[in-house]
């Protein structure tokens, strides 16, 4: 009978898998995927007859119905709450970054620092948007930021596609150790009580570090492997979105998207006071608190901003909990149907993930903005460390779906902004996702396959 | 506030970058385009650096000196082009320098709309579907009185035919030699060239060789409105600012 219920379990996977792919509402697939996984093992448990199955996992299949569907779909999205509150605070303090124009004073100083040389002022604008969306994220301070570099480089006579997927792949960079990004992925990693395992610390960061720069050298070596030979492009274009207006920003508030990082990795201090102080010295500095009107007006107006920027990940984020403690009631029958199957060996799993990373499209089964939920799930209950499990499913999910993929909606944006072709796109970035995902899943498995 | 605050939240659900700029007023094409048409093309410059990457490493003055001098430079290369080929087109001239011409039908719109392009050593390319676009609203609104003697493909063929010139004449020619002195750390330096220079040279060549009676720089505006009439009177009232407060600060000068 496990076996049954176990097939059951992998037809919804598959069904997940279908229903992202072909443009689904995520949303809405967590929660029906949540209700069938809670559901199908709640069945299961009842009819199961082989002792040794029951005996070996007497702790899951023994607990009561109300006791499930409490943890399920009450105390798990209520414990989710904790990470809302980060988004909230990581979305503000991006705001501040854009309303007190020290984001497009990092751009324009960059700018002045390489002048008219194509490759070196390109790869210092990749190296700052980097930097810039280690602490900032969302589509709007993507769009925000991008109206500025984009027809910098492009000025500059850098092929539009070249432009434009390696910004992307620098705002991916960022994202590897931006701690707004992380809280989003790690609640996909709650136990069934809902509390962390996986957290924003030098066992993550070392391997974080290293994957921002190796996507960031990427994306440099791709714009200037690609300039060579090329020939001087000139374009009579105009912009029809206009970049913010030049505010005068001290030099000192330079350092302000680097602040809460450091004083996270450095001092180990709370991520949220890390931006509520970042944003405070930001608005002080630039003269956004010479009165108390000033401050509460500034205040006000970036805070609301910055909740309206987290609205997108709301939704999808209070369902997952849901999903992951359903998925905990799953276990006993992937371990049976799969166990032998899948291979239990990191290196192995490793591989596998170094051969079909381009999974990671499309909202597929590899990236955790899709379908990987389900891959997670069945990953987990074989047994796998959420230490070694975080940076294997990250990296398809940073990289190929955040950076490469036009599922993403800031690189529809990109395409309809610098007129693309999505095909042309694609055509380029998978194979660079692809190199970058094989090395860091090879990291992966250096750094965490014994864990 | 809050009612606006509702609204974009609940907008922000949909995941997808939300349209972030300002209402704007709209106005008749053919307002916009009798306003932009009696701006002086000096005045462009306010909204040429606008657009330039070091704008801020520029002072004002300067920024209206070289924007002088960046018109001279485009004023006399047509001269020279036009004792050359006489009362040939550009397109003509762009055929006996041996230019390939090309002429896509594939629009190139979206944020950033391109109109032409310029691809060294010898490749013009003229978006069609920008030509096609303005020459039918020029002709539903009536507004060739305002336009006069424009050809739409000409000029663009006439202001990449410019960069051609400057490629070929990078060592001598203003837009080029012109250098900008980023920084400086002993004997280590970096300079840089201005982009917009070569712009507004560029339409400065253009107006000479089309013989308009007004930048071409009107023509972003017109362009930009044809794809999205938002974004184009956007564009209109920021050209229609920059340009009176230039011109306000020249004649103060």
């Amino acid at each position: 009978m496990q076996y049954v219920v176990g097939v059951l379990l992998l037809i919804c996977f598959f069904g997940l898998i279908v229903y992202a792919l072909k443009g689904g509402n995520l949303m809405f697939g967590i929660l029906i995927m949540a209700v069938l996984w809670t559901a199908i093992p709640l069945i299961g448990n009842q009819l199961v007859t082989d002792p040794a199955f029951i005996a070996a996992n007497a702790d899951v299949i023994n607990v009561g119905f109300k006791d499930t569907i409490t943890k399920v779909f009450q105390s798990s999205p209520e414990n989710w709450g904790k990470v809302l509150v980060t988004f909230i605070f990581g979305a503000w303090f991006g705001r501040v970054m854009l309303d007190t124009g020290i984001a497009s004073a990092i751009i324009r100083k960059t700018v002045e620092l390489g002048g008219d040389r194509p490759g070196i002022t390109a790869a210092l604008l990749y190296i700052v948007t980097a930097a810039i969306f280690t602490s900032m994220f969302g589509a709007g301070a993507v769009v925000a930021i991008g109206i500025i570099v984009l027809p910098i480089l492009l000025s500059l006579g850098i092929p539009k596609i070249l432009a434009l997927i390696s910004y992307m792949l620098a705002i991916g960079a960022g994202f590897y150790i931006n701690p707004v990004g992380f809280a989003q992925y790690q609640v996909y990693y709650l136990d069934a009580a809902g509390n962390n395992t996986v957290f924003y610390d030098m066992t993550y960061l070392k391997w974080g570090f290293i994957a921002l720069g190796i996507q960031l050298v990427v994306a440099v070596l791709f714009t200037c492997v690609q300039l060579r030979g090329k020939k001087a492009v000139h374009a009579w274009a105009a912009q029809a979105t206009m970049p913010e207006e030049t505010k005068h920003v001290p030099g000192i508030a330079l350092i302000t998207p680097f602040v809460p990082v450091i004083l996270t990795i450095a001092f180990n201090w709370p991520i949220i006071l890390g931006f509520l102080m970042a944003a405070f010295f930001a608005m002080a500095v630039c003269g956004e608190m010479k009165t108390y009107k000033d401050t509460v007006r500034m205040f006000s107006k970036t805070f609301f901003d910055g909740v309206v920027d987290t609205a997108p990940l709301v939704g999808i984020s209070a369902l997952i909990p849901m999903f992951n403690a359903a998925s905990a009631l799953c276990v006993p029958y992937f371990q049976a149907l799969l166990g032998n199957v899948v291979p239990s060996s990191t290196l192995i799993i490793c591989i596998v993930f170094m051969v079909i990373a381009p999974l990671g499209l499309f909202r597929g089964p590899l990236t955790l903005a899709g379908a990987g939920a389900a891959t997670l799930g069945i990953l987990k209950s074989l047994g796998f460390s959420n230490t070694f499990l975080f940076p294997l499913m990250y990296a398809p999910t940073v990289t190929m779906n955040i950076s490469c993929c036009i599922t993403q909606s800031w690189i529809v944006w990109g395409l309809t902004y610098t007129n693309v072709d999505g095909r042309d796109f694609l055509k380029r970035t998978i194979p660079t996702g692809w190199i970058i995902c094989a090395i860091l899943a090879a990291l992966t498995f250096v750094m965490f396959g014994n864990v | 506030m809050e009612n606006d605050f509702l609204k974009r939240f609940a907008q922000g659900f949909s995941n997808k970058p939300q349209d972030q700029r300002p209402s704007v007023e709209m106005v008749a094409i053919s307002k916009m385009l009798q306003d932009l048409t009696e701006v002086p093309q000096e005045a462009f410059g306010a909204y040429a650096f606008s657009r330039e990457p070091l704008r801020s490493r520029i002072p004002l003055e300067k920024r209206m000196e070289l924007t002088r001098k960046a018109i001279d430079c485009g004023q006399s290369c047509a001269k020279k082009i036009r004792e050359k080929y006489g009362n040939l087109s550009p397109r003509g001239i762009a055929g006996k320098l041996g230019l390939k011409l090309k002429f896509p039908q594939k629009p190139l719109h979206g944020g950033h709309v391109t109109f032409a392009q310029f691809v060294a050593p010898d490749e013009i390319t003229v978006f069609m579907d920008c030509v096609d676009k303005a020459e039918e609203l020029i002709r539903e609104e009536a507004l060739g009185s305002i336009l006069k003697k424009l050809v739409v493909e000409e000029v663009l063929i006439a202001h990449e035919l410019f960069h051609y010139l400057e490629e070929e004449n990078e060592k001598t020619i203003f837009t080029r030699t012109e250098k900008l002195e980023l920084w400086k750390i002993g004997k280590l330096k970096n300079t840089s060239r201005i982009v917009c220079l070569g712009e507004i040279a560029g339409m400065a060549f253009a107006k000479e060789l089309a013989k308009l009676s007004f930048s071409p720089y009107v023509l972003d505006s017109f362009f930009v409105y044809l794809y999205d009439k938002q974004a184009g009177c956007y564009l209109y009232h920021e050209m229609m600012r920059l340009t009176k407060e230039w011109m306000g600060l020249e004649t103060k000068e």
